[in-house]
């Protein structure tokens, strides 16, 4: 029984009668395990026999569990993916712009003259000569527009649309300004308004709060359907703001990435119609020193009045019945701290809404580039600089000159409310 | 070992690895004498040979799924077998561990280290027969490498390089091992020639 090679076992010396000797004696009868045990090892073997199946299932298990594990690790991943996308949409990819969204349809309610705007944008940034040329034709659009805009409103505004027709050949102030500044092709407009880039540096849009008139004169305005013909009714252009108009879209657009879509449009209502009473920042003027209104304005009465005034002031008001009344209570602050918000307006360059107009106000003409005209008048003069020229003329006694000047000021400027001291000389006869 | 048409311990294992109940019972009946005393000769007492022993075999039912007839089984049982009794030595007594380890049972000077003789217990006063008494007690003596090389030879029928394989060694070790097992049981045998 012993398979030893027999050379090996020749190699070792004397083996061979070690080992018959040691099978002589190790006793095979007693050296044996009980049968007991050899029963229960035997059954042992057979009970894992009859399980035969449960190792090809380990070894089943063994073999799929890394894939099982990866493809659960998968769908873990998907479904976490596709609840976050579902309970916070913003997550999601940025789709294609449709017409149907928010911003689109803000977009779709800007006037026709925003459109020539941006044209005049591109065509400004492509080259000089061709600015020059783009921007007489850009005049001649805005006077078809304007007179358009006057058949339906009845609201004559053949000044502005002279003074936009003598002047067609200069580039916008503020076309030069952006440009110096970078400001991006209207191209990027479109992308900032989409959802999902929001535009880190964006100023935050001024919503500043509405006026009783406007509560008033909200049934007006409440269908958006009424609102498309009116907007192009009252779409009286400002001839000489076009990148005022566009800026204000941009900066919507910038600002719709931080707000939903219905404060969006509200808030652009609300810059229109904070625009038509008269280009003040509230909120800079209520952290002013106030000096209080001698003669506040009866609100509810002079509403249509003013709102007329309104429509043919803010061009871009995409419901004409919007553009509301002033405050009755509404503070107004001297001629000095005018003076000193445009100075420091010329200062700071406030990016803000409201701040931005008035630092554009406050350009002097003299600089090279003519101002916008924000009057509806067609006077090409701000009210910033003429209220400080008229102060002037008081202090140096020239009440004729002084008298003429506040009524050129009361026509471009109806709306705005006079400082105390150049109202009571705005309320005798002139001479 | 085998004749005739009887099938090989490989194919008796493989067959069972199959499912086949039978060729376990063949395996275990060729197998389970030379094992206890393998086993029985190297532990203290019969109920830890017992234990052993048993431990082995349920080790073979529960690993049949990974057997590959890459050497003889018999080398493959009487590893399980030497790894069985590395444990027992780690819990029962340093002094054989301490043999394998530092490979000191190879010399002659092994022999003064080695503990008492254990002639007197039970299991060897049992041998009635004197020279069978007397190799008995001079196994009891040897070295546990020594003693459990020459016991792969006899009882496992394993060649010095199985024993090396068995046991974990070199093949010189083993062949070592071996000799000098051969050389102390011929003296002891030595009155009785």
């Amino acid at each position: 029984m012993n398979p030893i090679d027999p050379r090996e076992h020749e190699d070792i010396e004397g083996s061979g009668a070690v080992s018959r000797a040691y099978r002589d004696a190790r006793g095979d009868g007693d050296m044996l395990p009980p049968p007991a045990m050899d029963d229960a090892i035997r059954a042992a073997a057979r009970r894992a026999v009859k399980s035969g199946p449960q190792p090809a299932g380990k070894n089943w298990l063994r073999t799929w569990t890394p894939q099982l594990a990866a493809a659960a690790v998968v769908m873990l991943s998907v479904s976490v993916i596709f609840v976050s996308v579902q309970e916070r949409p913003e997550l999601a990819p940025a789709p294609s712009q449709s017409p149907s969204s928010p911003v689109a349809e803000v977009r779709q309610q800007v006037p026709a003259e925003k459109n020539i705007v941006m044209e005049a944008r591109v065509q400004e940034s492509v080259s000089p000569a061709a600015r020059s040329n783009q921007a007489g034709a850009l005049a001649d659009r805005a006077n078809t527009n304007e007179k358009d805009a006057g058949t339906i409103v009845a609201v004559p505004a053949p000044q502005s649309a002279s003074n936009a027709a003598s002047k067609p050949a200069e580039p916008s102030y503020y076309a030069k300004k952006e440009k110096a500044d970078s400001v991006p092709p209207p191209e990027v407009t479109i992308e900032a308004a989409r959802p999902a880039k929001p535009a880190p540096n964006a100023p935050p849009v001024y919503a500043p709060p509405a006026p009783p008139a406007l509560a008033a004169a909200a049934p007006a305005s409440a269908a958006p359907s009424a609102a498309a013909p009116a907007t192009k009714a009252g779409a009286v252009p400002f001839p000489g703001t076009p990148s005022d108009s566009a800026t204000s879209l941009r900066k919507q657009a910038r600002a719709e990435a931080n707000v939903t879509p219905e404060i969006t449009e509200k808030k652009a209502l609300e810059y229109e119609s904070s625009r038509a009473r008269g280009s003040l920042d509230r909120k800079d003027i209520a952290a002013a020193p106030v000096v209080p209104a001698p003669a506040p304005a009866p609100a509810p009465a002079s509403a249509p009045t003013q709102a007329a005034n309104a429509q043919r002031a803010s061009p871009a008001a995409p419901a004409p019945a919007r553009a509301p009344a002033p405050a009755p209570a509404m503070a107004v602050p001297s001629p000095a701290i005018v003076a000193d918000k445009v100075a420091r307006a010329n200062k700071a360059e406030k990016l803000d809404i409201t701040g931005s107009s008035i630092a554009r106000e406050s350009q002097p003409s003299t600089a090279g580039a003519p101002p916008a005209k924000f009057a509806a008048g067609g006077s090409s003069e701000l009210p910033g600089p003429w209220l400080k020229r008229l102060l002037e003329l008081r202090e140096q006694g020239k009440l004729k000159e002084l008298r003429e000047e506040l009524v050129r000021f009361k026509k471009a400027y109806p709306e705005f409310v006079l400082p105390p001291s150049l109202k009571t000389l705005s309320d005798l006869p002139a001479d | 070992m085998t004749a005739g048409d009887d099938p090989t311990d490989e194919a008796l294992m493989l067959r069972y690895q199959g499912g086949d109940a039978a060729a376990f019972d063949q395996l275990y009946a060729r197998h389970r004498a030379g094992l206890f005393r393998f086993i029985g000769r190297q532990c203290r007492t019969r109920e830890h040979a017992e234990e052993l022993f048993q431990d082995v075999w349920v080790s073979l039912i529960q690993a049949r799924d990974r057997y590959r007839v890459e050497a003889q089984f018999r080398t493959y049982l009487f590893t399980v077998a030497h790894n069985k009794l590395m444990d027992y030595f780690r819990r029962h007594g340093k002094v054989e561990l301490t043999l394998y380890e530092s490979d000191a049972g190879d010399g002659d000077s092994a022999i003064d280290r080695m503990p008492g003789s254990r002639v007197d217990e039970p299991m060897v006063r049992a041998q009635s027969n004197q020279q069978s008494a007397a190799i008995l007690r001079a196994i009891e003596g040897l070295p546990a490498p020594q003693r459990e090389a020459f016991l792969l030879y006899e009882e496992g029928g394993l060649s010095i390089e199985d024993i090396a394989a068995a046991t974990g060694c070199t093949f010189e070790a083993a062949k070592s091992r071996l000799r000098y097992a051969f050389a102390k049981l011929r003296e002891g045998l030595k009155e009785y020639a």
